[in-house]
This record gives structure tokens, C-alpha cells and sequence, in this order.
């Protein structure tokens, strides 16, 4: 198939995942006939009308309220939350009930539902358009949560999140919508939720990172290797459950570990995965763990986002003060 | 245990005083001094010159990303002419015009939407809060200020905006619902538009107006033409008058459409027919306006022609003023992200503030090296 | 001349088509003034002159498609005196700066601030100046390591507290344990009795004049003031219950402390038991002592166990291995040098026969018994006390029924042998008198299993109750 981008690779799978399935509906604000604001949804309106194609009412507590009933009663709801920023209004009902009817039937009632939504900064949106709170979901037990990083894992990811038995909250990194194309194959594929990728092997540190910060722990990465230094760098795709073996073996092979996340620092993805590495890789530390992350603050309105947002150079330094430590 | 009928009132008014061919309903006609009125058009001038001129700027790449208000401006100026400069005015994203005649700056307005917080910090003699982009959670903080003054024992009122996407928000019922319970001094005022982006009213609510909502919650509720601007300006006078003097909340209507995309990242080609468009963009309110106070001998063409230049101006000072503070030590300061987010700075963003200052070293000596490396070449 | 850059028109549009260009170069065109349409992902937008002016060049064409940043029109503005309206700096522009700064990597000034605080640090606590040759730890609290120096202190047995610091801040850092465990190994290589004739004269410290009735064991005797361990357990006040002395903990006997805590600590240890009978073996060496004129050494059992050892240690290599932890590999020794511990008044000393496996069973009793005397007088040389594989410890001289060894660290087993005693055995439903060793095999579980050790006790057994094999062998 040709290269295509991260935009059209999530509108690819939710063709797919449509054609496949009818239980499979999508719902939203603007999701029909305008396509989604980032035009995630094309087509599918046109292609599978109103019934499977919902424009909601502006009221994102009822949009996953309501997807949370469908799955109750045998269907596959895809809900889109047009920005983040805007999930907190659905919040009681994701941590009241999606995460937790399984538990709370004991596994009579499941919602197999997924929340989708654009989440990060740099691409100089309003205000509240560009936070990135997926501690808030990792922190919610019976949820998974799922961030691409590019189009081809943005694609197969989609279809394991829609197929997972559990309610998933895939969050997109909307400043990767339309970054770069990548080939993805013809034949629709899945990837395993709970799974990291080594997408760079390196001997001398462990650059950890995912979603949109991944470019800039990549880019650090290849600017490193003008000095002479290997970085290993590993793209999570599922923050929670979190696959810290592999964050381990590679910890254990270097020795050494920056965390590149652009959500705040305060209790963030970066603190779980210090502790995952200090209860299983303590001894094989050659130096502290550093975080490249978003600052504890509000994220700036885009005239000072850059300095609150994780770059190159950044992390370059922080991997830096790690190996010279 | 009978089966009965309750007795609930189900009526509601629609007021309209001056038709988009700017015939006046004498005797719905509202009293206004000659210099209100001016000065009413002059900032729904202001409002409307202010849109277009952002929208240009926005698509040179000197402005973010801004939901435009052109059309709006009957509903913003007529009811925000009613309140006192010590009531409240609380807003969504649609109400520039009445933003500028509370007293916000124009270069605040530019350079809010230029990613500067520092536009959105009220001005020191308004009771305003700023922007609020999360639909529909402004509404609870206008009642929560009413009840304040219930408290208080102030007799100011507060008036509110929302969308008639905004409505369908669990906040919007709350508030409005808190606001009744609680007698607050609030008048919510609705500017639907038809659209919430590309979702039109028949997709927001089956129920006709926006307005019949009152009824549930026990206020009156009206729903007028949104583009008369005589019109707002009654029902929000009546409205205003009522919570003054201590009867709780109303809820009012405006009936207009949006005249641009819903931001400059929107194309509304996608949901809704041009010919629509026309058919609105003939209603729109300035127009008749503009007619209506030449009509009745307040404005001539003549006064009209230099109140577009007096207004032109206020643009281009502002425009240039913003972009001038823009680049000023003082918005330029990356310290500030950091220096409001507590009342006292906690240790841990102390240390996160050294950090920044460390990046923001290094911001420098590039810039300086940028500087030198430009010199030399000038030279070779 | 003013050039206008395609600005992000949506939210993270990085690209638009030209659908018209409503100007052509030559024009003379008015700020505001239409100059493109152009469709992005989202929406057909128009693009309005940001200039007034006159178009000098278009650098798009109709149709094409063009990315954010890139300049689609140069201007000759008029007169040069309207004021310039730059669009913000592109984003593509500004990332290829940030690329070039920081590829520059450890010349960019905070880079480079970075590395020469760290040296300057570093040259503050090495480089022979105050801190050279004093160890400056705070015995009160941790010393400074990183996870993974602590990791190699642990597995080299080398108690961080004695580590000379040479990283920023009083850290120790993985080289300075090395230094310190390289000085341990020569240190215990020094026989106690030859230690101070060992001892070269360039390290003899003036603290070595404190050197006590045991002899100074190490190069700096600063060290024994040390307390053993970060973790060190308080003892209770024992002078409420009687009159106590305290000894401080030196040499030899500090040296076995350590090695047995890296042993307990670092080794799972297994044992397993069982029993030789050995009595055709006891039977042959009472009647070859028992002789008046004996030619040749004294045969002993435990010159017949090195033996057995080593045939079993043929084959079953893992006996003979030792795990380098940190490279996460086993270390397969191709040769067999078999230690034996040996009881002195200063304590525990294991000598080693080297090469045992080229050895005769007349060799090893012969050397087996000048160590002995050796390393007991004091004598014994450095060398013979290094490069063991495996040890061999017999309480069978003293007494006792069994025991359970400790593996000498870093090996991966000892056999100890208890004394062999005449006692009634069962053999073919009938009861006769036999003599019965006592064998204990400890080992490290992370290199070989249960059943194997068995199967190797089993081998050596087989083969001290076969004595014609051993001598054939
Ligand atoms: C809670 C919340 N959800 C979604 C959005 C994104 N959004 C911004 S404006 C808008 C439509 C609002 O429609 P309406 O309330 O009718 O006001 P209008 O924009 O038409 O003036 C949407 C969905 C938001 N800002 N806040």
C-alpha cells in the first residue's frame, strides 16, 4: 500500500474495523458529516450512514455514558473525544463504570468499548487543546491505555484496542496527524497491547519514551550518534499495563535510562517507570534516572509551549549528564 | 390517588423589533439615548472590524488558531449594554464585541489568540472573566458569583454566554438548575447560532428552542431575534431588571447564525449550503442597524463613513501595539509559565524553574552565536 | 524584498495545495489583498497579502502542493518603508537550527558547562591531592555508589567503606572498587607470617606500625578501623551481663569474615549429604602406615578424595566453574587445582595443589603433606594460595558426624569430609562392622542442580570404594 500518515492510517482501520464488523459504530462530536475535526472519521459517514456514523449532541459525559450502555448490550463503540482536554467531562464515567463493570459483575458485564482522542501540544491550538493527562487513565485500574507513534502501529494498535475485550483509551498524538507518511501493509494487521518496541537498538543508555515525544527521544538519539553514542530507544505504545520487561532487558544491558514524556513530570508515566526499574534493575544502575518531561505547570499557550515541551536537545543533555554521571 | 392534570405554564415569547430590512415595531421600540445607541453600533463595529482583520492576520501566520464572532454582535452588544461596570460579564468565545465595550483592550483580544496568557488577564476595572474555551463550564461560575452576591448582599446581576451546542453540557443544566434552586442574580444568554460546528440544532435537541428550557427550570425564558439588536437589548433589560431587584435567574435566546467558519481551522462547506449562508449573511445585524440609526436622524451617512475610519484605526493601533508588545521583555518572558501557577512557588517548581532557566541560557547564547554568525557574513 | 511563508492554516497542517494564485509576478498588490487559495487537509482557505508591494517572483505553481514553511512569494515593497510582517519563524526553520546547536553536541555551551563542572569536580576529589590515600566516607551513612558499583562491590566481596572515592562528590565509582578488590586479592595473597617481609616498603604506611600480634594483613591498616559493613547489626551492651574484652577484627580472621559473608551472601547455597564406604580404602592405608620402613609419603584419605575430586570434576565441569555475574556468563575451568583447607592458629587457610588432575596419587600425598606443614609454620608461598577451583575441607582429624561447608567464594563447590568411623552396615541382609566417610557436598544452586550433585557425590564415592581405580586413574 502507499505511505500514508498517521491521520489516514487511524481513518484506515476504522474503515476496516467497519467493514469487519457491525457492531463496530463510531460516535462523536462532528464525527459524520464534517469527518471529524482533524478529519480522522472521512468517509465513514458517506460509507456507512447515520446509524454507524453518529453526530452526538454536544455532552461528552453522555457520549461515553452511552457507549458504555451499547457495549453493555453487544456493541463495539469507537467514541471520540474531540481534544483531551474535553475528556474530563466523561472522567466519572470511564472511572466509575467503563474501567469497572467487569469487576464489579465479576466478568457478567464487559464494556469493550475504545475512547479515542487527540492529545499534546505543538501544533498551536487554543487553550486546553494541547494537554497530554494520560496519568489520569493509567492511574484508573480495568483500563488500557494506548498511544501510537506512528501510522503503521497507529493503525494495527487501533484494531487490537476496538477488539480488546476491555474498554481502551487510545490516545492520539494529534502533532503526528499529518508529520510524516510511513508504508503500512495491505493486509490489515494487529499489534499485542502491553507490548514496547525496541525501535533503536544502543549499548550505552535507554532512551524510553512514546506518542509525540518519541520523535524528539529519536531525533536525540540520532544526533547522539555523531559523539559516538548509542542510544537504545524503546517507543512504549501501551502505557498502561506497561511492558517493563522490556524497558528491564534493556536497562540491564546499559545501565542507564532518560524518559522522554511531554504530560507532567509530578507522578507521571517517568516516576512509574523509575520504580518498575528500581524494583527489578536496581543493582545494574550506573546513574540516576533522568526525566525529559513537561513541566509541573499548566502546558503555555503556544507563544511559550516550546518551553515546556520535551526536544532534541533536551534530552541530548539529559542523556549526556547520564553518562558523564 | 388521582390521575391529574398539573398545571404548568408552556408558552414562550419571541421577540423581534427591527427586521433585517430595518422596519421598526414602534411600539416594541425601546427608549435609547441617541449616544447609547451610537455607541452601541460603534462597538459592534469594533467587534465586527476586529473578526475580520484577526482572520486575515490568522491567515498570514501572525495569529493562532480563533473562533470568529462576525454576526454575533446584536446578541453581545445588546446585552451587555444593561449591565453596570461593577455587574459581572461572564463569556464564552463569541462575545469580542462585548468584551471591547467592558473595556478589554483590543491588543489583549490579539494577543490572546497569539498565544500570549497575558490577553487574558482581565483588566484591572472589569468584572470579567475571561475566554472560556471548555464548553458550557463558565456557566456554574456565573451562578456561584450570583450566589456570592445573594451572600453579599450586592444588587448587581451577572449575565453569561453559551452556545446552543454548550446547552446539551451536563454544566449548562446544572448551572441552570443551581441558578433557579438558588435565586441567583444570572441572566443566561444564549447565542444560538445553529451550529455547533457542523452539528446543527435538529442534531443538538428535539425540543424547538432553547429558550422553552427555562420552563423545566422555573425562569422566565424568551428567545428573540439574535440579529436585532433592539431586540436583545429588551429582553436582557427586562431580564437584568428582574435579577437587580431580586427575582433569581432568566434565560434568553438569540436566534442568529454564524456568518464565518466555526474557527479558522473549520470549513463550513462541509455542513452546511452556501445558499443558507447567503440567505442568513442578508439577516445579519449591522446592516439594518447601521439603517435603523440613520432612519431615526442619530447617525448619517456621513457620521457612519467616519466612525468606519475612527474604527479602522482603533484596529490598526491595536494591531500594531500588540504585535509591538508581542515582542516586548515583559510577554517574552518564559518565567511567567512558572510564576502563577501557585501563590507561593513550591520547592519542586523552584527546581523546575532553574531548569528552565538553564534552557533558556542556552536559548540565548544561540541566538547571540545566530547574531555574531550574521555579522561576519554581512562583513565577508 | 520580503518573502511570505506558507503559515499553518488549521491546527498541525504541515501541507496545502494551491488552488488559484489570483496575483502574477510584476504586481502591485495591497496589504490584504488576495494572493492565494489554497486547500489544506481541512478546509479551502484564501490567503491575503500579509504586504503591500510589488511581486517580484511566485515560487508555486497551480496544482502543487506545498509544505508549511516554505516561501511561496518574494516582495519589493514599496519604497522598502512598509513595515515588515515576518510570519512567525517556520517551524522546519527553526527545528534545522536546533538540529545544527545540537548536533554540535558537547561544544554547545551548556553541554560543555556540564562536562567541565564534572571535571572540575572530579580533579577535586582525584589527581593525589587531599583525598588521595585517605578514604573519607562518613561511616554514619551509605557511601556514595551507583547501584551498579554497589552491584560489583557485592559480587568482589569488597566492602565499599574501604573504597578510596574518585568520582564527583566523594562517589565511588566502579574503578575504585576494582582498585580496591585488586588490592585486597595481594593483600590475602600475602601469607600472615610473610606480611611483613611481603609487605614492600613503598606501602608501608605509618599506620602499619599498629600492626598487632596478627600482622598487618593490608596496606593500610586504616581500614580495620572501619566497621565490616554499611548494614552492620548493633550488638547489646554485653558488659551488663559480665566483664567482656574487645579484639578488634584484623587480618585473617577479617579476611574470612569477608569472604564467608560474600559467600553467604552472593551463593545459594545447597548441601547434600551422604556417605563413602571406605573401608577396603582405611583398610590398605592402616596397613601401608602401620609398616616400619614406608617409602614414600603418607597416604591419607583426603589425598584420595583430591583425586576423586578431580575425576568427578572431569565429569561434571560445572563443579568446576565459577558465574561471572555481571557479564551474566559461566566460566568453565579447564584445569583443577584443588584447595584444601587447613586449620591455624591465625585461622582458616586454604592452599592449593595446582594441576591435580596431572598428578599421581603420590604426588598430591606428597605435596598434600609439605603445604600442610607450610602453611601452618607460616610458610607457605603466595602462589600456592591462589587459583583454587574447588576445595576440599576434612574435619575427619578433629571429629564431628557431618557438617555443611561454605562454598569458597568464587567457586562453585566444596566438598567437606567428616571423620570416617567403623559402624555396623548392613550388606546382604548381614550385619558386619565397615568403615563409613561422611560426605557433604555444598554448592552454588545457580550453577548446578540437585541431582547432579548427587550424581557427583555418587562418582566420588564410587571411586574411594573402588582404591584400585583411583590409583589407576
Ligand atoms: C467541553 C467541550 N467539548 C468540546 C469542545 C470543542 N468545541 C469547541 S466549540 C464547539 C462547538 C460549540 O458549539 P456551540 O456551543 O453551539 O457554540 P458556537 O461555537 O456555535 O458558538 C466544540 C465542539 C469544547 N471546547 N469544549
Amino acid at each position: 500500500m502507499a505511505e500514508i500518515n498517521m491521520a489516514k492510517a487511524i481513518n484506515l482501520a476504522l474503515h476496516e474495523a467497519m467493514d469487519r464488523d457491525d457492531r463496530v459504530v463510531v460516535m462523536g462530536e462532528d464525527v459524520g458529516q464534517d469527518e471529524g475535526v482533524f478529519r480522522i472519521t472521512e468517509g465513514l459517514f458517506a460509507k456507512f450512514g447515520d446509524d454507524r456514523v453518529i453526530d452526538t449532541p454536544l455532552a461528552e459525559a453522555a457520549i461515553i455514558g452511552t457507549a458504555i450502555g451499547m457495549s453493555i448490550n453487544g456493541m463495539k463503540p469507537v467514541a471520540e473525544i474531540q481534544f483531551t482536554g474535553f475528556d474530563y467531562y466523561a472522567f466519572h464515567q470511564i472511572e466509575s463504570h467503563a474501567s469497572r463493570f467487569r469487576n464489579r459483575t465479576r466478568g457478567r458485564i464487559h464494556i469493550p468499548m475504545v475512547m479515542r482522542a487527540p492529545y499534546g501540544g505543538g501544533i498551536r491550538a487554543l487553550e486546553h487543546h494541547s494537554e497530554s493527562r494520560e496519568t489520569y487513565y493509567v492511574h484508573t485500574p480495568g483500563l488500557k491505555v494506548v498511544i501510537p507513534s506512528g501510522p503503521r502501529n497507529a493503525r494495527a494498535l487501533l484494531h487490537s484496542s476496538i477488539q480488546d475485550p476491555d474498554p481502551v483509551i487510545y490516545l492520539e498524538p494529534k502533532a503526528c496527524y499529518r508529520l510524516f507518511r510511513e508504508e503500512v501493509p495491505d493486509k490489515m494487521e494487529t499489534l499485542p497491547i502491553g507490548q514496547a518496541q525496541v525501535v533503536k537498538e544502543g549499548e550505552d543508555l535507554t532512551l524510553i519514551s512514546y506518542g509525540a515525544s518519541l520523535r524528539a527521544a529519536l531525533e536525540a538519539a540520532e544526533d547522539m550518534e555523531d559523539d559516538g553514542i548509542q542510544a537504545e530507544v524503546i517507543d512504549l505504545l501501551t502505557v498502561s499495563p506497561m511492558d517493563h520487561k522490556t524497558i528491564i532487558k534493556s536497562v540491564m544491558k546499559t545501565g542507564r535510562a532518560v524518559i522522554v514524556h511531554e504530560g507532567q513530570r509530578n507522578c507521571g508515566i517517568g516516576a512509574e517507570i523509575i520504580a518498575r526499574i528500581n524494583e527489578h534493575a536496581f543493582l545494574y544502575l550506573e546513574a540516576p534516572i533522568k526525566r525529559v518531561t513537561g513541566l509541573d505547570i499548566p502546558i503555555p499557550y503556544f507563544s511559550k509551549e516550546r518551553y515546556y515541551l520535551p526536544d532534541a536537545e533536551r534530552v541530548v543533555i539529559a542523556c549526556k549528564e547520564t553518562l558523564n554521571f | 390517588m388521582p390521575r391529574k392534570v398539573l398545571e404548568i405554564e408552556q408558552k414562550i415569547e419571541y421577540l423581534s423589533i427591527l427586521d433585517e430590512n430595518a422596519n421598526v415595531d414602534k411600539e416594541l421600540e425601546p427608549d435609547i439615548p441617541a449616544e447609547q445607541l451610537k455607541s452601541m453600533y460603534k462597538y459592534m463595529l469594533l467587534g465586527r472590524r476586529c473578526d475580520e482583520r484577526m482572520l486575515k492576520m490568522q491567515r498570514q501566520g501572525r495569529l493562532g488558531t480563533f473562533p470568529q464572532s462576525a454576526g454575533h454582535e446584536a446578541i453581545s452588544i445588546g446585552s451587555a449594554i444593561n449591565l453596570h461596570q461593577d455587574d459581572w460579564h461572564v463569556p464564552a468565545y463569541r462575545e469580542l464585541a462585548g468584551m471591547l465595550y467592558r473595556g478589554w483592550p483590543i491588543e489583549n483580544i490579539i494577543l490572546y489568540w497569539n498565544g500570549f496568557e497575558e490577553g487574558t488577564a482581565p483588566p484591572e476595572h472589569v468584572n470579567d472573566l475571561p475566554i472560556c474555551v471548555p464548553l458550557a463550564t463558565q456557566l456554574p461560575h456565573a451562578v456561584g458569583i450570583g450566589m456570592a452576591m445573594n451572600y453579599k448582599k450586592e444588587k448587581n446581576v451577572v449575565m453569561t454566554y453559551f452556545g446552543d451546542g454548550a446547552s446539551s453540557e451536563g454544566d449548562c443544566h446544572e448551572a441552570l438548575n443551581f441558578a433557579s434552586v438558588f435565586k441567583a442574580p444570572v441572566v443566561f444568554v444564549c447565542l444560538n447560532n445553529q451550529y455547533a460546528i457542523s452539528v446543527p440544532l435538529s442534531r443538538q435537541m428535539s425540543c424547538e428552542t432553547v429558550a422553552q428550557r427555562a420552563i423545566a427550570y422555573n425562569m422566565p425564558g424568551i428567545r428573540v431575534d439574535g440579529n436585532d439588536v433592539l431586540a436583545v437589548y429588551v429582553a436582557t433589560k427586562e431580564a437584568v431588571e428582574r435579577a437587580r431587584a431580586g427575582y433569581g435567574p432568566s434565560l434568553i435566546e438569540g436566534l442568529t447564525y454564524r456568518l464565518t467558519p466555526h474557527t479558522t481551522a473549520d470549513d463550513p462547506k462541509k455542513y452546511r449550503s452556501e445558499a443558507e449562508t447567503d440567505e442568513w449573511a442578508k439577516k445579519e445585524p449591522l446592516i439594518r442597524f447601521a439603517k435603523y440609526l440613520q432612519n431615526k436622524g442619530v447617525m448619517t451617512a456621513e457620521d457612519l463613513e467616519k466612525m468606519e475610519a475612527e474604527v479602522d484605526n482603533m484596529v490598526k493601533t491595536a494591531v500594531a501595539k500588540a504585535e509591538e508588545m508581542a515582542k516586548s521583555e515583559e510577554l517574552l518572558n518564559p518565567f511567567t509559565i512558572i510564576d502563577h501557577v501557585y501563590a507561593d512557588m513550591p520547592q519542586f517548581l523552584q527546581e523546575q524553574r532553574d531548569e528552565l532557566a538553564e534552557l533558556v541560557k542556552r536559548e540565548a547564547a544561540r541566538k547571540e552565536k545566530k547574531n555574531a554568525k550574521s555579522e561576519t557574513g554581512a562583513r565577508s | 524584498m520580503s518573502e511570505f511563508k506558507l503559515p499553518d492554516l488549521g491546527e498541525g497542517i504541515h501541507e496545502a495545495e494551491i488552488i488559484s494564485i489570483k496575483v502574477k509576478e510584476g504586481d502591485t498588490v495591497k496589504e490584504d489583498q488576495p494572493l492565494f487559495e489554497v486547500e489544506t487537509d481541512k478546509a479551502v482557505v484564501e490567503i491575503p497579502s500579509p504586504y503591500s508591494g510589488t511581486v517580484t517572483k511566485i515560487h508555486v505553481e497551480e496544482g502543487k502542493v506545498v509544505t508549511v514553511g516554505s516561501v511561496m512569494i518574494s516582495f519589493d515593497l514599496a519604497g522598502g518603508k512598509v513595515e515588515k510582517k515576518e510570519a512567525k519563524e517556520d517551524k522546519s526553520t527553526a527545528k534545522a537550527g536546533e538540529k545544527e546547536k545540537v548536533a554540535a553536541g558537547e561544544k554547545t555551551p551548556v553541554a560543555a558547562g556540564a562536562v567541565k563542572t564534572a571535571t572540575a569536580e572530579s580533579a577535586k576529589h582525584t589527581g593525589g591531592n587531599g583525598n588521595a590515600g585517605r578514604i573519607a566516607h562518613d561511616p554514619n551513612r551509605p557511601v556514595p555508589a551507583a547501584p551498579a558499583v554497589r552491584r560489583l562491590a557485592r559480587e568482589l566481596g569488597v566492602d565499599l567503606y574501604q573504597v578510596e572515592p574518585s568520582g564527583p562528590s566523594g562517589r565511588v565509582l566502579k574503578e575504585d572498587v576494582k582498585a580496591c578488590a585488586q588490592g585486597t586479592i595481594s593483600r590475602m595473597a600475602s601469607s600472615p607470617s610473610d606480611a611483613k617481609e611481603n609487605a614492600p616498603a613503598a606501602k608501608t604506611q605509618p599506620a602499619m606500625s599498629l600492626s598487632d600480634k596478627y600482622g598487618g594483613g593490608g596496606s593500610s591498616t586504616a581500614y580495620d578501623a572501619q566497621p565490616m559493613t554499611a548494614q552492620a547489626v548493633e550488638l547489646p551492651d554485653f558488659g551488663k551481663f559480665g566483664t567482656t574484652e574487645r579484639v578488634p577484627l584484623r587480618s585473617i580472621r577479617r579476611k574470612i569474615a569477608q569472604n564467608m559473608t560474600t559467600s553467604w551472601t552472593h551463593i545459594p547455597h545447597v548441601t547434600t549429604f551422604d556417605e563413602a564406604n571406605v573401608s577396603e580404602l582405611s583398610r590398605v592405608l592402616g596397613k601401608r602406615d602401620s609398616k616400619k620402613e614406608r617409602t614414600g609419603p603418607r597416604l591419607t584419605m583426603t589425598a584420595f578424595a583430591i583425586k576423586a575430586v578431580v575425576s568427578a570434576l572431569q565429569k561434571f565441569p560445572q563443579f568446576n566453574s565459577s558465574l561471572d555475574e555481571a557479564k551474566g556468563e559461566i566460566v568453565f575451568k579447564h584445569f583443577y587445582n584443588i584447595g584444601i583447607a587447613v586449620a591455624t592458629e591465625r585461622g582458616l587457610i586454604v592452599p592449593v595443589i595446582h594441576n591435580a588432575e596431572t598428578k599421581s596419587i603420590m604426588q598430591i600425598a606428597k605435596e598434600l603433606g609439605e603445604i600442610a606443614e607450610k602453611t601452618r609454620s607460616g610458610k607457605v608461598e603466595l602462589d600456592k594460595l591462589q587459583g583454587g577451583t574447588f576445595t576440599i575441607t576434612n574435619i575427619g582429624a578433629i571429629g564431628g558426624t557431618s557438617m555443611v561447608p561454605m562454598v569458597n567464594h568464587p567457586e562453585a563447590a566444596i566438598l567437606g569430609m567428616a571423620r570416617a568411623n567403623e559402624r555396623p552396615i548392613v550388606k546382604n541382609g548381614q550385619i558386619e562392622v565397615g568403615t563409613i566417610l561422611p560426605l557433604a557436598l555444598s554448592f552454588d544452586h545457580r550453577l548446578a542442580d540437585g541431582a547432579e550433585a548427587a550424581l557427583f557425590v555418587r562418582h566420588i564415592i564410587d571411586m574411594l570404594e573402588e582404591p584400585l581405580s583411583l590409583v589407576l586413574e
